[in-house]
């Protein structure tokens, strides 16, 4: 077993990045005050110190300790993000039942086997379903299917 | 009496056909989702989190409060006949819960502990009702300074109290807060890490941030890992749910205790129904005596937790409604609701919003009532819902998020910020960092800045003042230690880390 985790040293250097970046824009752009008449930059800064102090304590704990046996996943996390992502680009131009049945189909492939007859299966229920609670019973303005041309 | 009256109050704000069919909806989705293993309250109230704009505000927190205490009654159901627990609160219950499933007492079991927990529900509003006044009246002579020290209290002792590195929860405290910041900045008007996006301008918004975190990233950990297919629905009738008179003579004393434990963990910042349900099983088995019995399916092993975690699910709302600050994430979104609406919980809520507060009060004794209703006669179909397959739920779940972010000022900006804050949660579950304390931190941190900006006015910027002040003074002091010893237990753990057992996952909920 190695005594450095990558995993863990990698969390600190994510830490220390968030925290300067926050900071040093912060720093940059915005006024600091003094402590009885703060300006907009001064809890920013701060507090994206700290989070570098932590980012830090973190790094160099990894330094000392190795273990950590977890798998990452790479394709379930895109697949289900990739879902978000297009229901976010269709809803607007083609409305709910496109976003919805854009968003199932990419859903779906997340378990590793493409099954479009389910696939399709769910999308129609859920499209049933979501016509039912939110344009039937809670009365949103959704637009259920759009043409932007 | 003032009581009285206040509670006659609350009782026809409760009982309002509105406000008792979204109490309904959330018992209702509440147990439904705590039985449900893989996702527990917080995920559940962020998801419904959106459609609480379009409601009163009474109303909208009555729903949110029926999920929260919902899935504590539906967790039990997941422990008891499949040895999952449906939430972390529940998980002490598997303990006692799935043995006497084997030995054909699941419906004794499934009995005891919806009795138990409204045992529990019952005493925790009882607790909630005698002390939120008391406390609230009491916190009226509050000043800055020693807000800004009870919100520091709450979030180091959130943060670090749970098992996991206390240095990471701290470091996610400030990151919520440092989200937090972006937006309008409300003393000077200036817009801060907007990047001249007018949509960024309104600042994140805590639905999509949680949605995000708990929803869209838990589904990422659960596909494909939480398999339900073999599992096969085991029959329960209503016959089979009476308790025998030994049960019975069992019962009382446990819940008693426990649900006094529960309230007391309950209230506290940092502990919740979690550790409220470790610690109430402990004690059962200290004071039984024949503690062999526990872990072969003792009834005081399903009556103690889940008694002591339904009364503490009730007693975290004392210091969230009395004083603003919230001990645990779930109740960090109860206020996102409330300012969502532009109420400002602490002291003066009980008394500037007596229907809200009172309201509230009444319909968890309404919403406990339905649960018992819900859980008895209807347990034959949570039993069938366990054997609803993942892969179609989870597709579902996303559907709703989504929808759920876009509806609330239809824009599609909203659902991109899940997007990112998915991404985000997901990056912190390979890191091992803890989502719940990000949420606090956003929540309370502009309240923490502003406190502190007005306490640094008030003293003309000297820190001492802070400390000097005898609350203020001896809440930093309090902070100071549980700081001081959660770091010391973390560093003397670290070096037996590898050959330790997987400790109980008790982060994320609560």
């Amino acid at each position: 077993m190695s005594t450095l985790d990558t995993r863990e040293l990698a969390g600190g250097l994510f830490l220390i990045a968030t925290g300067g970046l926050f900071s040093g824009y912060a720093l940059a752009k915005y006024s600091i005050g003094t402590v009885t008449k703060m300006g907009p930059g001064m809890v920013p800064v701060a507090l994206g110190a700290l989070l570098v102090v932590f980012g830090i304590v973190v790094a160099v704990g990894a330094l000392t300790k190795g273990r950590n046996t977890s798998e990452i996943r790479v394709a379930v996390p895109l697949i289900i993000l990739g879902s978000v992502l297009v229901f976010g680009l269709l809803i607007a131009p083609f409305g709910l039942f496109p976003a919805i049945i854009g968003c199932v189909l990419v859903a779906t492939l997340a378990e590793g086997k493409v099954r479009p007859r389910f696939s399709l299966v769910l999308a129609g229920v859920l499209c049933v379903l979501a016509w039912l609670v939110f344009v039937v019973a809670l009365q949103l303005a959704v637009p259920l299917i759009d043409w932007p041309f | 009496m003032d009581l009285v009256a206040n509670l006659y109050l609350g009782l026809e704000t409760a009982l309002s056909p509105i406000n008792l069919a979204y109490c309904l909806l959330g018992v209702f989705v509440g147990t439904l989702i705590g039985v449900l293993p893989g996702i527990g309250a917080l995920a559940a109230i962020s998801m419904l989190f959106p459609f609480t704009y379009h409601l009163e505000p009474t109303t909208a927190l009555i729903m949110l409060a029926g999920i929260y205490y919902g899935t504590a009654y539906g967790g039990s159901t997941a422990s008891i006949l499949l040895n999952i627990p449906g939430t972390t609160s529940s998980a002490v219950t598997c303990l006692d819960g799935y043995p006497m499933a084997q030995q054909g007492r699941a419906g004794v079991a499934l009995a005891m502990t919806a009795i138990a927990s409204f045992f529990g529900g019952v005493f925790g509003i009882l607790v909630l009702s005698v002390f939120t006044p008391v406390v609230a009246s009491w916190a009226l002579s509050f000043g800055s300074a020693d807000y800004f020290a009870l919100m520091v209290l709450g979030l180091v002792a959130a943060s670090t109290v749970s098992d996991g590195s206390p240095i990471k929860g701290l470091a996610m405290v400030v990151l919520g807060m440092l989200v937090a910041t972006i937006g309008m900045d409300p003393q000077s008007g200036t817009a801060r890490f907007t990047f001249g996006s007018l949509s960024l301008l309104d600042g994140i918004s805590i639905g999509a941030l949680a949605m995000g975190l708990f929803g869209v990233a838990e589904i990422i950990t659960s596909v494909r890992s939480s398999s339900n297919d073999s599992i096969k629905a085991r029959d329960v009738s209503l016959r089979s749910l009476m308790p025998t008179r030994d049960d019975w003579r069992r019962f009382w004393m446990p819940a008693l205790r426990a649900s006094t434990i529960g309230s007391f963990f309950g209230a506290l910042p940092g502990t919740g129904p979690t550790v409220a349900a470790f610690v109430s099983y402990g004690v059962e088995k200290r004071v039984a005596t024949d503690p062999s019995r526990f872990g072969k399916g003792a009834v005081e092993g399903v009556v103690a937790p889940e008694a002591a975690n339904n009364a503490a699910d009730q007693t975290a709302f004392i210091p969230t409604l009395s004083l603003g600050v919230p001990g645990s994430a779930t109740m960090a979104l109860m206020i996102g609701a409330m300012m969502v609406h532009g109420i400002h919980p602490g002291p003066n809520l009980v008394t500037d919003h007596p229907d809200l507060f009172w309201g509230l009060v009444m319909s968890f004794w309404v919403g406990n009532l339905m649960l018992v209703v819900l859980n008895l006669p209807l347990i034959g179909l949570w039993v069938r819902l366990l054997t609803v397959p993942y892969k179609m739920l989870y597709p579902a779940i996303l559907v709703m998020v989504c929808i759920g972010a876009y509806s609330v000022h239809f824009k599609a900006f909203d659902v991109m910020v899940v997007l990112g804050f998915g991404i985000l949660g997901y990056a912190m579950r390979i890191f091992s960092m803890p989502a719940a304390p990000l949420l606090l931190g956003f929540v309370l941190g502009p309240m923490i800045e502003q406190h502190f900006r007005r306490a640094m006015v008030l003293a003309r910027g000297d820190f001492t003042a802070i400390i000097g002040r005898p609350i203020s003074g001896t809440v930093l002091v309090i902070t100071l230690l549980i700081l001081v010893l959660s770091i010391y237990a973390s560093m003397r753990r670290r070096p037996a880390d590898p050959a330790a057992p997987p400790a109980p996952h008790i982060e994320d909920e609560d």
